[in-house]
């Protein structure tokens, strides 16, 4: 391959973005505005929720489960982008012939990698940090942990 | 312009690439054994993560830390026997997965010592108070990993990789300080010592970028090549400066030590004793590795032809001699235990830091990374029996200041005495393992000529006999509101008297280990 | 400064496989006379016009035929008043948009709101560059192809996330973070399975992965070995629920949410909204059919030889790009009916259901299906006749099963009009 056809690729997505980016500025902008008419109205520019006048900004703090959403993604996300390069040459390393040694140290090394990711995916499982509700004993656990800090303290003082 | 661009070929061969791919391929697996150790702790990491879901809560703490135990003395063994087999005489240093890891008796003594100290602080745990009720799962992995990380720390000889092991070691400390996360102290303190963490890692990484652009490489060994002329020079000294910063996070060395006292305080005592000498001992050889790559001082020629000489080994010494009068000064008036042993902590970063500006020692006689690998054999006996005293005194008793320590020696006679003979190690009065390492450590500044270092840590160690001793007395000579006797539990007592045993041994019949500590050498 | 000769002649030119080199062709020793800085851009442009003129056609095309999809599974007849069975509908209702006032909320963060449709059409668009259609019509062949299709899809999510905060609307937000969860975790599924298909390639790129699924349908990686069906099945539900489609359209969920996160857009903004889902949803079912239905490939050995013998025969190769071109397309328009007719088979789930079937089935299953896969190409490199074979058996019995209980209904539906002998 050569570079050149690496080049053209990689400027052709850069046309493509910036054609896209042009292409709505040009309709929501330009065509639109030309086409579409514009009649000013107090009541047309409130916030829509369904006839009921808004309460206050929904600018409001996220619930927390979505950050544990976040830090699942990051684990798993960042496992599959280490194993693009593995996958990609997986094919080279092992071969023509079936189970040489390359290949069994390649395919093990991932499987290991594989294998520790899987147990951090047990660990959340069984923690309950993939249900979307909260068992209710694990927030049992933590009430019962706080009392007993909370009795300790006391004693100290 | 476009043809220029659009022309070039890239040479890849696939034949060529598979070849040498499988040649790094089965220098990889060939390395494998070299880290058994570590291959063993992550094995355990995996273990206590699922034992901690399946095991009933209520025996975690006794059963998983038993098996964490086995885990960290076995790896503790492979990396003695990995290192002597290998290497009759501990010396034939040689580097691991290209470069990136040192496989050297420096290593392979730090590692052993990072190990047992993480055995004694999982049987402290097992003595503590604290974890009742607790998931311990989560608790010993996360230790199991940060020991994991000290071992790499110890190793690295390439700046990313201390970067990573770095922040590997500091990354589950952060959850371990926060471990009773009802509890308002660790949680402020875990905060602190987050930030703390972040910034001196984010500051220490650019730092080390900096490096990267001046040489090309990220080993530790294209460190001396930097060439010093113009604008160089200012850069090099920036960096310098951005990369101490991290390791003296690290060590607890002024300025970067805030944290220190309050994580000391807040977080559970096991976890405290753990980041006094594990992470901290981890932190100096580290900087030990990269001080010698590094270069202690240098000549610098500013690009008007001016030349000013910025002598690295001087910035340490400062530092060494500001770290161990501050931390004194502020232990001098601490009531809680907890926290004084944070100030005296930070007071021992200022010791140890001697060992580095004595790193090139006389040929033939003790050398500085020497006496610092020595002086943290038996501050890991001292520091540790202290905290384990301090342990059972808590869980017993529920006292952590100074003052609920009175009349405590009568009660419970003999773990008092241990107490004793830890401190005064401390202090640094012989016949102690303490007294033994402070001397290597000012032997070798006076062979530096660095007199009054010396005579600044004089000073300094005889202000520490002031709160040290308070302890003793209060303990001894003040009379308590009780004499019931505190039980004793074997398990205790047996290690505090091991723990107590090994300091008075190390003053008193030092040569063989001495004689261990003078064939350690590392790759430079 | 002159497009060298030398280039064209030597058969090394600038992409191997484009739309360009069609281009070339026609103008043949003209294009010598016009300077590489301006060709270069012009045949990219070309490119874009191109696929824009798709996207909109199949977007005109689609909303029809969901429309109509739907009117049938319902016993309806859908739109019938504009052109022939409604065919012209779609083209009234987008006039009409084009028409309607662009009403931005008082309390709206402006410049997020306008940015945000751009963004989420700036993340589907570029895929189209590696979207292939036969061996001569695709933009380029980037050797990053799938890796490129992971990273620039996950682009749209930010715009989906920056139009429901900026529309301050609660509505909008929910929606919004309905989509940031859904959208980021089912990316996991996703990217696994582009793993599995990666490692059997082994390439990047979409032209190669086709080239190895050539030959007879039983090459297809489809059938490779008896977990590539679960990685499709999980790629494919994935796939529908990174393009928001039902059951998983919790992010525009009519009958709770309005209309989710782009409750608050309207006009010529809603509809670019719209193009992109529509342009999302071909993506995903091309890149399936390149995944895993062997691309443009017919599963016809002699007959794609016959179509690749193209000496002394210019024309064989025009032909046998448009008959690639009519297959990888059905394969795609078929998968976007599957899509349809999902829709008005499932109800939608819920949002724990969501998260269930994500983390709880996909990520275990294909998890352990890629590493099967890995282990079974470790040991019979280049697949094996009898684990195809078993393939084909094992998921012929749900395949067949799924069939006859459609026949079933069909048939039912259509006895219910056969008068009863009453």
């Amino acid at each position: 391959m050569t570079m050149a056809s690496m080049y053209f690729d990689y400027a052709n997505v850069a046309v493509f973005f910036v054609f896209a980016v042009v292409f709505v500025i040009l309709n929501i902008s330009v065509i639109s505005v030309i086409l579409r008419p514009t009649v000013e109205n107090d009541q047309k520019d409130t916030t829509y929720e369904c006839g009921e006048p808004s309460v206050g900004s929904s600018w409001v703090r996220f619930d927390m489960r979505f950050y544990t959403v976040a830090l699942v993604f990051l684990i798993f996300d960042v496992e599959v982008a280490f194993l693009y390069p593995w996958a990609v040459v997986f094919k080279d390393l092992r071969g023509a012939i079936g189970g040489s040694a390359t290949g069994v140290f390649v395919f093990l090394e991932a499987a290991i990698f594989l294998l520790i990711l899987f147990v951090g995916l047990i660990y959340v499982w069984k923690r309950g940090d993939l249900d979307w509700v909260k068992s209710s004993s694990a927030q049992e656990v933590d009430a019962r942990q706080r009392q007993m800090i909370e009795a300790k303290d006391e004693v100290r003082l | 312009m476009f043809q220029s661009v659009f022309a070039k070929k890239i040479d890849f061969e696939p034949k060529a690439f598979q070849e040498e791919f499988g040649s790094v391929i089965n220098s990889l697996k060939d390395n494998l054994p070299f880290i058994a150790p570590e291959l063993v702790l992550v094995g355990a990491i995996c273990v206590l993560i699922l034992a901690g879901l399946f095991v009933p809560r209520r025996d975690q703490k006794g059963s998983l830390g038993l098996f964490s135990l086995v885990a960290l003395l076995g790896a503790g063994w492979l990396a003695c026997s990995v290192g002597t087999s290998h290497f009759p005489g501990l010396e034939k240093p040689d580097t691991l997965f290209q470069g990136m890891i040192a496989f050297d008796s420096f290593a392979v003594f730090f590692k052993a010592l990072f190990l047992l100290a993480g055995a004694v602080v999982v049987i402290q745990t097992y003595l503590s108070h604290e974890f009742e009720g607790f998931a311990m799962g989560e608790y010993y992995s996360l230790m199991l990993a940060s020991l994991l990380g000290c071992c790499l720390l110890a190793a690295a000889t390439d700046m990313v990789m201390i970067y990573l092991a770095l922040e590997l070691v500091s990354i589950p400390t952060y959850i371990l300080v926060i471990y009773r996360k009802a509890d308002k102290r660790a949680t402020e303190s875990a905060l602190k010592y987050a930030i703390y963490g972040s910034v001196a890692g984010g500051v220490m990484i650019y730092g080390l970028s900096l490096f990267y652009g001046l040489t090309g490489s990220t080993a530790l060994t294209s460190l001396s090549t930097i060439s010093m002329e113009g604008a160089n020079a200012a850069v090099v000294v920036i960096a310098g400066f951005l990369v101490f910063a991290g390791f003296a996070y690290k060590m607890a060395a002024v300025p970067m030590h805030f944290w220190c006292p309050d994580v000391y305080e807040g977080a559970p005592i096991p976890v405290t004793s753990y980041l006094s000498v594990a992470s901290k001992a981890a932190g100096f050889a580290a900087f030990v590795r990269f001080m010698d790559a590094f270069g202690l001082g240098e000549q610098i020629r500013i690009a008007g032809g001016e030349s000013i000489s910025i002598q690295w080994v001087e910035v340490v010494a400062i530092i060494a001699a500001v770290t161990m009068t501050f931390g004194n000064l502020s232990a001098l008036f601490q009531d809680n235990v907890k926290r004084m042993l944070g100030y005296s902590s930070i007071a021992h970063a200022g010791y140890l830091l001697m060992g580095v500006v004595g790193m090139k020692g006389i040929a033939g006689d003790v050398e500085g990374f020497q006496a610092i690998s020595f002086y943290f054999l038996s501050y890991l006996f001292m520091n540790l029996g202290a905290f384990t005293v301090v342990i059972v005194i808590a869980s017993r008793t529920g006292a952590e200041n100074i003052e609920s320590y009175k009349g405590l020696g009568p009660r419970m006679p003999f773990r008092a005495a241990c107490l004793a003979i830890f401190l005064v190690g401390l202090i640094g009065l012989p016949p102690t393992g303490g007294f033994t390492g402070k001397f290597m450590l000012l032997k070798v500044v006076i062979l530096q000529k660095y007199y009054w270092l010396a005579i600044v840590a004089g000073i300094n160690t005889a202000i520490s006999v002031y709160y040290y001793a308070r302890i003793i007395k209060n303990m001894w000579l003040e009379k308590g509101s009780s004499t019931e006797q505190i039980l004793a539990s074997p398990l205790g007592v047996s290690v505090i008297g091991l723990q107590a045993a090994m300091v008075l041994v190390l003053g008193v019949f030092f040569s063989p280990f001495v004689d261990i500590i003078q064939r350690i050498s590392f790759l430079s | 400064m002159i497009f060298g000769g030398t280039m064209l002649s030597n058969g090394l030119v600038f992409a191997r496989y484009s739309l360009a080199e069609w281009i070339q062709g026609l103008l043949g020793d003209r294009l010598e006379m016009i300077p590489e800085w301006i060709l270069f851009p012009l045949l990219m442009l070309a490119g874009c016009l191109v696929i824009i003129g798709f996207i909109t056609v199949f977007a005109l095309f689609a909303i029809w035929m969901e429309r109509k999809v739907s009117a049938h599974m319902q016993c309806r007849l859908g739109p019938m008043e504009v052109g022939f069975h409604g065919a012209l509908q779609t083209i009234a209702d987008g006039v009409k948009l084009l028409g309607k006032e662009d009403i931005v909320p008082r309390h709206a963060d402006k410049l997020l709101h306008y940015l945000a449709p751009i963004i989420v059409f700036a993340g589907v668009f570029p895929l189209f560059v590696v979207v292939p259609f036969s061996e001569k019509i695709l933009i380029s062949d980037i050797n990053l192809g799938l890796f490129f299709v992971a990273a620039v899809g996950a682009v749209e999510v930010v715009g989906v996330i920056m139009a429901g905060w900026a529309s301050n609307n609660k509505w909008s937000l929910f929606g919004a973070m309905r989509a940031a969860t859904q959208l980021v975790s089912y990316e996991i599924p996703l990217g696994l399975a582009f793993l599995t298909i990666i490692l059997l390639a082994g390439s990047f790129s979409m032209v190669d992965i086709i080239h190895q699924q050539e030959g007879w349908l039983s090459n297809w990686f489809l059938f490779h070995n008896p977990f590539m069906p679960i990685i499709f099945l999980s790629f494919f539900t994935a796939s529908l629920a990174e393009c928001k489609r039902a059951p998983f359209d919790l992010p525009e969920a009519e009958s709770e949410l309005v209309s989710g996160f782009h409750t608050e857009y309207s006009g010529m903004k809603f509809s670019i909204f719209f193009l992109a889902e529509y342009a999302a949803m071909y993506v995903v079912c091309a890149i399936a059919a390149v995944m895993f239905l062997g691309g443009w490939s017919t599963g016809i050995k002699p007959l794609e030889a016959w179509l690749a013998d193209s000496a002394g025969n210019p024309m064989r190769e025009v032909l046998s790009n448009t008959v690639h071109l009519v297959v990888i397309v059905t394969k795609s328009m078929f998968l976007v009916f599957v899509q349809m007719w999902l829709r008005w088979t499932l109800p939608r789930i819920r949002l724990d259901q969501i998260m269930h079937v994500c983390l709880k089935v996909l990520l275990p299953w294909t998890m352990v299906a890629m590493v099967a896969t890995s282990a079974i190409e470790l040991c019979w490199p280049g697949g094996n006749m009898v684990l195809t074979a078993l393939t084909i058996v094992i998921w012929s019995i749900p395949l067949l099963w799924t069939l006859k209980a459609i026949l079933d209904m069909t048939v039912g539906i259509f006895l219910k009009f056969v008068p009863s002998g009453r």
